[in-house]
């Protein structure tokens, strides 16, 4: 009876401190429903008597340009620094090549980099590449700064590969992106997810990349969401409504593919241990 | 069949599968380390505007950096932001205890507190912006509500609490991801080194103090790692919930540093102060890297 | 099929500090069946990658058929993938997403063979295995027997130059081992192929090899055929490991009269005359006799056969014959006889024919025998 009683109580903590710690996504939630003048009037917690999605059509309408330009920077970024990730993860975990504790540790340690240190430099190579104000040019910044991590991460996953089929591979006489392509990726396909889903949260998520190399046609949804907060600062329900649409992707995958994500952010931080 | 497998053998590709490699590799050396370098000179430079000039200039623009009150405020902050670190880490630590307690459906609320880390900088910190607000936001409205009006604060709109309010947001975001990583280090601890304990009698109080708290450090330090490599870095939450503000009272090296570049145009000084983030970075995680690659090799 | 040629080979690790194969030099004839044995960290599996590939050595040079593969001091070296050889690993590495009939067909694919071809070749070899029904499966579906006969056929779906494998047995129960090596054993006959086998088993490397090479701490204790090494080995660490129950050794002392060379041990004396060896090889004080289970025998079977009394510890009987485990004084003995004697007794008479017993020096090296008409 006691351990009832311990569990009863334990379950209510428990719910009681993930409601309050969820309370401000609450917030945003109901007040993103509510029309301006309910928005004033009322407590912020409480659920609209007249819920509206006027607040939702406002902010896509300003939204709508940097949403697509998110999505393909998004993809672009994803695709490029998880392709190339991936293949000198494989590299580095399967095979000893010369060179590859030096090249291990560059991309180690390129984990830790702070963007400011390269912010110029990357500002200028843009502007050179004649890539400023364009997708291309922040997918260019998010792949070639992706490769640190994605590497780590995929040779954490590959190195689980035994180290016999690879023996085995070669006295067969089957090349390297052979084996790779057929046998490798087929095997390991948990581990290509995760960095894919981990990527495209910190891309989609990501602001300074896009506020430095973007502009009025290529920003993509954070900094436009951002100038939106900026300029009507008194619209709350339009903010809070923004704030959600640019979080619906992740949200999506967060309930579908959570668990994925989750395993992406154990292995994030134990490839930092 | 076997000359046709000689000829095949070798294709450059062939002899020299790697060389793909030199892709990746290509962009890492370019754009991390080239461009490390190149930050570097600019600020030994005296840049201004938006044409470049690469003139040698000495070390002036380190010396100004730190005459400069804006600068040191903005050091001060950077190392304020570190104040989040213990707050996750207890809270974390509170938040994966009670996740350990086996009780069913705990996945749930783990995924459920994750949430907030999961999500954009942008977005927490537009909904912080709308919480702070001294008239209509959560806080202060739930403040007067249960009669506490006294506690009411100007959050982030005042220099003096400002930083106490972003540090307070990030603790928020944070905790779930240290309460993630946290339950991975309690769970990590033997079953047999429990089972052991509470044979012997041990209080469930005296076997977290006691067993699993020291078998922690690994996890604490992950925590405290990432922690510390954003705070060093943060800027997105800043820019969106006080742009720097009010006046100077928020400014951390990175916004400090951006405002510099990119609105002022004072490129070189920029490249300085980026310089100095950089630095205390390498201080930071230099003697971090070092021991576990050490301990990777034994 | 084509004979292998390792000359001098000398593997380090650890910028030298550590070496695994010392100066090692044997020649595989074409079609032959080599063994490489010895216990663990002698360097066999070493010697094995080197001539593979997958390692490349500090010194030395390798030849496959007329082709040098690896030669230090002419700077060549041919990467694995291209010398022709198929490996047999002991945890058999089947690629574990691809069907037992993609993994047999894999490496063929990469050739460049049209389809008909492969699908006639990997038919014409799961029938040699037997595993004919097992190609659609997947390696996890397949039971331990199956999955090495999968890494086998692999291996001869390429027709290799030669045959490596590493072990392969390793991990199979003794009854389906016995099986796998007769088979294996069938096919090199019938295939004419060349295979050398690394296996730590002497068992194994005796019913397997034309040829063995016995190695130790990375250098060459002997090579030959296995009878040679049983019968002739060349020394003590030769005789003790080859041969199953291990050669009993009994330390004897050399009294020297003017009859000529006396051994006196625990059991027995007997002269250097007796023996068949020449009094003048031999050096020190001591010397070790080196007796085999099996040579001991129950009944005299000669009249010049020793005697000597033995306090039985132990009989373990299996089947046709018993391992005899005793003591003579506080030196024990093994013993292997035929049939099943009933020892009620415990102390027990048993014989051995002098012509039988190995001399060894203190050393360890053998006393070669004077080449006397038996």
């Amino acid at each position: 009876m006691k351990k009832l009683a311990r569990k009863l109580v334990l379950y209510a903590l428990l719910l009681v401190v993930t409601i309050v710690y969820l309370l401000p996504l609450w917030g945003a939630l109901t007040t993103s429903l509510k029309s301006e003048q309910e928005v004033d009037l009322t407590s912020p917690l409480s659920w609209p008597k007249q819920p509206t999605f006027l607040a939702y059509a406002q902010a896509l309408h300003y939204l709508r340009q940097s949403l697509f330009n998110s999505f393909f920077i998004t993809l672009g970024g994803t695709l490029g620094s998880v392709g190339l990730g991936a293949i000198c993860g494989y590299a580095l975990a399967l095979f000893d090549l010369r060179g590859s504790n030096l090249l291990f540790i560059l991309l180690a340690a390129g984990i830790f980099l702070p963007y400011q240190a390269i912010l110029i430099p990357l500002f200028q190579t843009i502007r050179y590449l004649k890539l400023y104000d364009t997708v291309v040019g922040i997918v260019l910044a998010h792949t070639a700064y992706g490769i640190p991590m994605c590497s780590i991460m995929f040779k954490t996953f590959y190195s689980e590969v035994p180290r016999v089929l690879v023996k085995q591979a070669l006295t067969d006489g089957i090349g390297p992106w052979k084996f790779y392509w057929k046998v490798v990726l087929p095997s390991t396909k948990l581990a290509t997810v995760t960095v894919l889903i981990f990527q495209f949260t910190s891309i989609w998520n990501e602001l300074l990349f896009g506020l430095v190399l973007g502009g009025p046609r290529s920003m993509p949804a954070t900094v436009a969401l951002n100038n939106l907060v900026g300029t009507l600062a008194a619209q709350w329900n339009m903010q809070m409504a923004g704030s959600i649409i640019l979080a619906l992707p992740v949200l999506f995958i967060y309930v579908l593919l959570g668990r994925y994500l989750v395993r992406g952010y154990m292995a994030g931080a134990v490839t930092a241990v | 069949m076997l000359s046709s497998l000689r000829k095949r053998r070798s294709s450059f590709l062939g002899r020299h599968p790697f060389v793909v490699l030199v892709l990746p590799i290509g962009f890492v050396l370019y754009f991390v380390y080239g461009g490390l370098l190149w930050n570097t000179w600019v600020s030994f430079t005296n840049w201004r505007g938006l044409t470049p000039t690469y003139a040698f200039w000495g070390w002036f623009n380190y010396s100004r950096l730190f005459g400069n009150p804006v600068f040191v405020t903005a050091l001060k902050n950077t190392l304020l932001l570190f104040l989040t670190i213990p707050f996750c880490i207890v809270l974390g630590f509170l938040l994966a205890v009670l996740l350990d307690q086996n009780l069913r459906g705990t996945g749930i609320f783990r995924n459920l507190l994750l949430l907030p880390y999961a999500l954009s900088f942008v977005v927490t910190g537009t909904i912080w912006a709308w919480m702070y607000n001294p008239s209509k936001g959560i806080i202060n409205t739930v403040l007067r509500q249960l009669g506490l009006s006294q506690w009411q604060g100007m959050w982030h709109t005042s220099q003096h609490t400002v930083m106490y309010s972003i540090i307070l947001a990030l603790v928020w975001q944070f905790s779930g991801y240290s309460a993630l990583v946290l339950l991975a280090g309690i769970r990590s601890v033997p079953e047999v080194q429990i089972r052991a304990a509470l044979l012997e009698g041990a209080s469930r109080w005296r076997i977290y103090k006691r067993i699993i708290i020291p078998q922690l450090r690994g996890a604490i330090a992950t925590v405290v790692v990432v922690i510390m490599m954003y705070a060093l870095r943060a800027f997105d939450f800043i820019w969106v919930l006080t742009g720097g503000g009010p006046g100077y009272a928020s400014h951390t090296l990175s916004i400090m540093m951006y405002k510099e570049a990119f609105q002022a145009t004072r490129f070189a000084y920029a490249a300085a102060i980026a310089n100095v983030l950089l630095a205390i970075t390498l201080v930071l995680i230099l003697p971090y890297l070092y021991s576990t690659h050490r301990r990777a090799r034994q | 099929m084509a004979k292998v040629m390792v000359d001098h080979v000398t593997v380090s690790y650890n910028r030298g500090r550590t070496i695994a194969v010392n100066d090692v030099s044997f020649r595989v004839d074409d079609g032959s069946f080599c063994v490489l044995l010895g216990p663990s960290g002698c360097g066999k599996t070493t010697i094995l990658y080197t001539i593979a590939g997958l390692i490349r050595p500090e010194k030395g040079e390798i030849r496959i058929g007329e082709q040098v593969v690896t030669s230090t001091q002419q700077g060549v070296f041919v990467r694995p993938q291209d010398r022709n050889i198929a490996m047999v690993f002991q945890e058999y590495a089947l690629y574990p997403n691809l069907t037992v009939r993609d993994n047999l067909a894999f490496p063929l694919e990469c050739r460049r063979l049209n389809k008909k071809e492969i699908e006639a070749k990997v038919h014409e070899v799961a029938e040699m295995l037997g595993i004919q029904d097992l190609l659609d499966r997947r390696p996890a579906q397949l039971s331990g027997g199956q999955r090495q006969r999968v890494a086998l056929g692999r291996a001869l779906v390429r027709n290799p130059s030669v045959f490596l494998l590493d072990e392969p047995l390793g991990n199979l129960d003794a009854q389906l081992r016995i099986q796998v090596r007769y088979e294996l054993r069938r096919i090199q006959r019938q295939l004419g192929a060349t295979m050398i086998y690394v296996t730590h088993d002497q068992i194994e490397a005796m019913t397997l090899a034309d040829q063995i090479v016995l190695l130790r701490n990375g250098a060459v204790e002997q090579l030959g055929a296995p009878q040679q090494l049983y019968e002739e080995p060349r020394n003590l660490f030769v005789a003790t490991f080859i041969g199953s129950p291990p050669m009993n050794l009994l330390e004897a002392r050399i009294l020297r009269n003017e009859a000529g060379v006396l051994f006196e041990c625990p059991a027995f004396s007997v002269s250097a005359a007796e023996l068949g060896i020449s009094s003048a090889l031999l050096t020190g004080e001591t010397v070790i006799l080196g007796i085999r289970p099996s040579d001991i025998t129950c009944q005299p079977s000669s009249p010049s056969d020793l005697g000597f009394e033995a306090q039985v510890d132990l009989v373990e009987p299996m089947g046709d014959s018993s391992v005899i485990h005793a003591f003579v004084q506080d030196k024990k003995i093994t013993a292997k006889c035929e049939g099943v004697p009933c020892f009620l007794e415990t102390r027990i008479k048993l014989y051995i024919s002098p012509k039988k017993i190995h001399v060894f020096l203190s050393t360890g090296e053998r006393v070669p025998k004077a080449l006397v008409n038996y």
